[in-house]
C-alpha cells in the first residue's frame, strides 16, 4: 500500500520531468536543476532523487566509432546508472542505440542496436533485471547533433536511456 | 551475351560510319561504350492534319526523344540550327531523304517521325536511318491516348536501343528513394529520368531503403510507422500493406530475389543480425548466413543462386558473396576499411558499392569474380547507395557533394556524366531503381 504511494508519486513526478525536459527541447544539465516540484504536500521525493533521475537520462554512454564494445568510461556510467536502477526497480527503461551518420543506414540500424545491447547486457551482468530493459535502435536517424564533424559524431555515436513509465 | 550484343553493336557502328578507324575498334568499344557518341539527328515530328494542337506535340515529341536518347548517354544529339532539310515540311519516309543532307552535318543517325491526333487518340510514326549506309534500322508506329506521349516515345526509344545495342534500356523503370521533405523521411518514387517524384508513404515516422520486386509491383522498405523500431513493410505500387516483418530487433536491408515473391533481408530477432529468406507474406524460408557479428544488406545475383552483402566477421565491414544453397560465403572486398551497400548488376559481372572512409565515402565498381575493382567517384563527399539501371549502364547514387546536402545523382557505370537526376527540396537518399516495369 505505501509502495503504492509512493509508485504513484515518483510516476507524477516522471511525468513532470518528462515534460519539462521536452518542453526545454535540450537536456536539462542535471547540476542545473533548481525547479521546485509542485503538487503532492509531503512529496517524498526529494531534490536529491529527481536530480539522480535526470542524470539517468541525460547522461549517454558513448562509443568509439564503428564500435560497439563498452569503453571503460562506458563502463563507469552504467555502473552509475545500475546504482539508480537498484533503487527504482519499478522504473521500466528503453536503451536506445544511435550512430553518427557514417555508414549506411541499414548497417547503423544494426550497429545501434548492437550498442544498446552492449549496454543492456552489462547492466544485466551487474544484477539488473532483463524484465525491465529493453533495446530499440535508431541508427543515424536520429542524430543529437546534425553537423558533419567529429565533434558531432562523438556525441551522436551513443547509448541512450530513456524512462518508459 | 547482351553485353557482348552491346559491343559487337557499337564495332559495327563504327565500321560503318568511319571504316578509317576500323583498326582501333577494341580500344574504342570495350573499355567504354560511352567514349564514343553516336551523333544523332532528331527532326521535328510531321503533323499529319496540321492542326494547332497536332503542331505543338510534335515539337514537343522532337524534345522528348532527344531527351530521352541523351539520357542514355550513348548518343550525341545535333543542333537544329545546322539541320539542313526539314523532313516535317518534306516528308519523313526514306524516299524523301537526302541522305548527304544529313551525312554532311555530321549525323550518322537521323529520326524523323510523323503524327496525327483523332478525337483524343495518338497515332505516332517514327523511324530511325543510319545515313551512311541510307537504310532504315527501325519503322514504327504507335497508337495511344494523348496522355501517353511520352510514354510511347519512350517505346520508340526502347526500339532504337533493341536494335542498336540489343537490350531496351531504361525506358519505362522507375527509381525509389528517400526524402525529409515533408519533415520526416518518406519512400517516393519518380521515373527513370527523375521526372515526377511523388510521395509513396505519409507516415510521419522514418522510412529508408526502399527496394523494388522483380516485377514493379512491389516495394519493401524499412520502417519505424508501426512499432516505433526498424520493421520492413511490404506495400504494393498501388498503397496496399502486403506484409509487415516485425519481429524483435532490427528488420532491415530488403532485397528482393529476381524472379518471384521471396526476400532476403537482415534481422536480428536471434540476437545477432543474419540475413534471411522470407516469403513476401514475411514468413522466414531459411537463414542465409551464419556468422558471429553483424551480417547486413543483401544483393542477389541476378541468377538468384548468390547473394552479395555486408559482414563484419573480418573486423571491419565488407563486401562477401554468399551462396544461397549453402551457408557458405567467400570475401570479396579487401582494400579499404569500411565497404557496405554492394549492389549486383544485372549482366551479374559486376558489383558496386560504397566504400567509406573518415571524411566522405565513394561507389566502386568490382567484378563479381573479385578482380577489377574501379573507383567512380572521387574527391566529392559521401557518395552511397548505389543501385544499377536495368540494363547495366547506368548507376544511381546519393552524394552531398553540393553544400554537403545529399541529393540523388546518376552516372554511367564507368563512372563519367554524373548528373543531378532528382531536384526537391530537402536531402534525398536510398535510391533504388527498378527493373522496366511491364504496364
Amino acid at each position: 500500500m505505501k509502495k503504492n504511494f509512493y509508485f504513484y508519486i515518483a510516476t507524477a513526478l516522471m511525468i513532470v520531468g518528462m515534460i519539462f525536459t521536452v518542453s526545454c527541447g535540450k537536456r536539462v544539465d542535471p547540476f542545473d536543476t533548481t525547479s521546485e516540484v509542485p503538487g503532492e504536500a509531503g512529496a517524498t521525493m526529494d531534490a536529491g532523487d529527481e536530480m539522480e533521475r535526470t542524470a539517468f537520462i541525460a547522461r549517454d554512454i558513448h562509443f568509439e566509432y564503428d564500435s560497439y564494445v563498452l569503453t571503460d568510461e562506458a563502463k563507469e556510467m552504467l555502473k552509475g546508472k545500475y546504482q539508480w536502477l537498484e533503487k527504482n526497480p519499478r522504473a521500466v527503461i528503453v536503451i536506445q542505440g544511435h550512430c553518427d551518420e557514417r555508414g549506411t543506414n541499414a548497417y547503423n540500424l544494426v550497429l545501434g542496436e548492437k550498442r544498446a545491447k552492449s549496454a543492456q547486457n552489462y547492466l544485466i551482468d551487474l544484477g539488473a533485471s532483463p524484465v525491465t530493459l529493453s533495446t530499440v535502435s535508431f541508427g543515424e536517424e536520429q542524430p543529437m547533433d546534425p553537423d558533419s564533424n567529429e565533434g558531432a559524431w562523438a556525441k551522436n555515436r551513443r547509448a541512450h536511456f530513456v524512462i518508459a513509465n | 551475351m547482351t553485353c557482348k550484343k552491346a559491343i559487337i553493336a557499337v564495332l559495327l557502328l563504327c565500321f560503318a560510319c568511319s571504316p578509317i578507324y576500323g583498326e582501333d575498334v577494341e580500344y574504342i568499344s570495350i573499355t567504354n561504350p560511352f567514349l564514343r557518341k553516336i551523333p544523332i539527328a532528331v527532326t521535328t515530328l510531321k503533323s499529319f492534319s496540321d492542326t494547332a494542337a497536332e503542331m505543338e506535340t510534335a515539337r514537343q515529341s522532337a524534345a522528348i526523344l532527344s531527351k530521352a536518347l541523351t539520357f542514355t548517354k550513348y548518343f550525341k544529339l545535333l543542333d537544329p540550327a545546322a539541320f539542313i532539310e526539314k523532313p516535317a515540311e518534306k516528308g519523313i519516309r526514306k524516299k524523301e531523304i537526302n541522305f548527304t543532307n544529313w551525312s554532311g552535318i555530321g549525323a550518322e543517325m537521323l529520326i524523323t517521325g510523323g503524327i496525327a491526333i483523332k478525337s483524343g487518340i495518338l497515332n505516332l510514326e517514327l523511324r530511325l536511318f543510319d545515313t551512311v549506309k541510307m537504310t532504315m534500322i527501325v519503322g514504327k508506329r504507335y497508337k495511344g491516348r494523348k496522355k501517353d506521349l511520352r510514354e510511347m516515345l519512350h517505346r520508340f526509344c526502347s526500339d532504337v536501343l533493341m536494335k542498336l545495342i540489343g537490350d531496351p534500356g531504361v525506358f519505362g523503370s522507375k527509381i525509389a528513394f528517400v526524402s525529409n521533405t515533408t519533415g520526416s523521411k518518406e519512400i517516393y518514387t519518380c521515373e527513370f529520368d527523375g521526372f515526377e517524384p511523388r510521395r509513396f508513404t505519409n507516415y510521419r515516422s522514418i522510412s529508408i531503403n526502399p527496394a523494388w520486386s522483380a516485377d514493379g509491383k512491389w516495394l519493401a522498405f524499412t520502417s519505424f510507422y508501426k512499432n516505433g523500431k526498424p520493421d520492413i513493410i511490404v506495400k504494393s505500387v498501388k498503397g496496399r500493406i502486403g506484409s509487415i516483418i516485425a519481429r524483435k530487433g532490427v528488420n532491415v536491408s530488403p532485397a528482393w530475389v529476381p524472379k518471384g515473391f521471396q526476400l532476403a533481408a537482415a534481422l536480428s530477432y536471434s540476437g545477432d543480425a543474419e540475413i534471411y529468406l522470407l516469403t513476401g507474406r514475411g514468413k522466414i524460408i531459411k537463414r542465409l548466413t551464419v556468422s558471429n557479428g553483424i551480417d547486413v544488406s543483401p544483393s542477389w545475383s541476378p541468377d538468384g543462386r548468390r547473394f552479395a552483402f555486408v559482414s563484419r566477421r573480418s573486423g571491419t565491414p565488407q563486401i562477401y558473396v554468399g551462396d544461397s544453397a549453402t551457408t557458405y560465403a567467400k570475401r570479396l572486398t579487401y582494400s579499404g576499411t569500411d565497404n557496405q551497400e554492394p549492389c549486383w548488376s544485372p549482366k551479374g559481372d559486376k558489383i558496386a558499392f560504397t566504400s567509406s572512409y573518415g571524411s566522405g565515402g565513394d561507389i566502386y565498381v568490382i567484378g563479381a569474380d573479385g578482380e577489377n575493382l574501379m573507383q567512380l567517384t572521387q574527391d566529392s563527399g559521401y557518395n552511397e547507395s548505389p543501385s544499377w539501371s536495368p540494363d547495366g549502364s547506368l548507376i544511381v547514387f546519393a552524394s552531398d557533394r553540393r553544400k554537403k546536402k545529399s541529393k540523388i545523382y546518376v552516372m554511367t557505370a564507368f563512372g563519367t556524366e554524373q548528373q543531378q537526376l532528382v531536384f526537391m527540396k530537402g536531402a534525398q537518399s536510398n535510391p533504388a531503381w527498378s527493373r522496366v516495369i511491364d504496364k
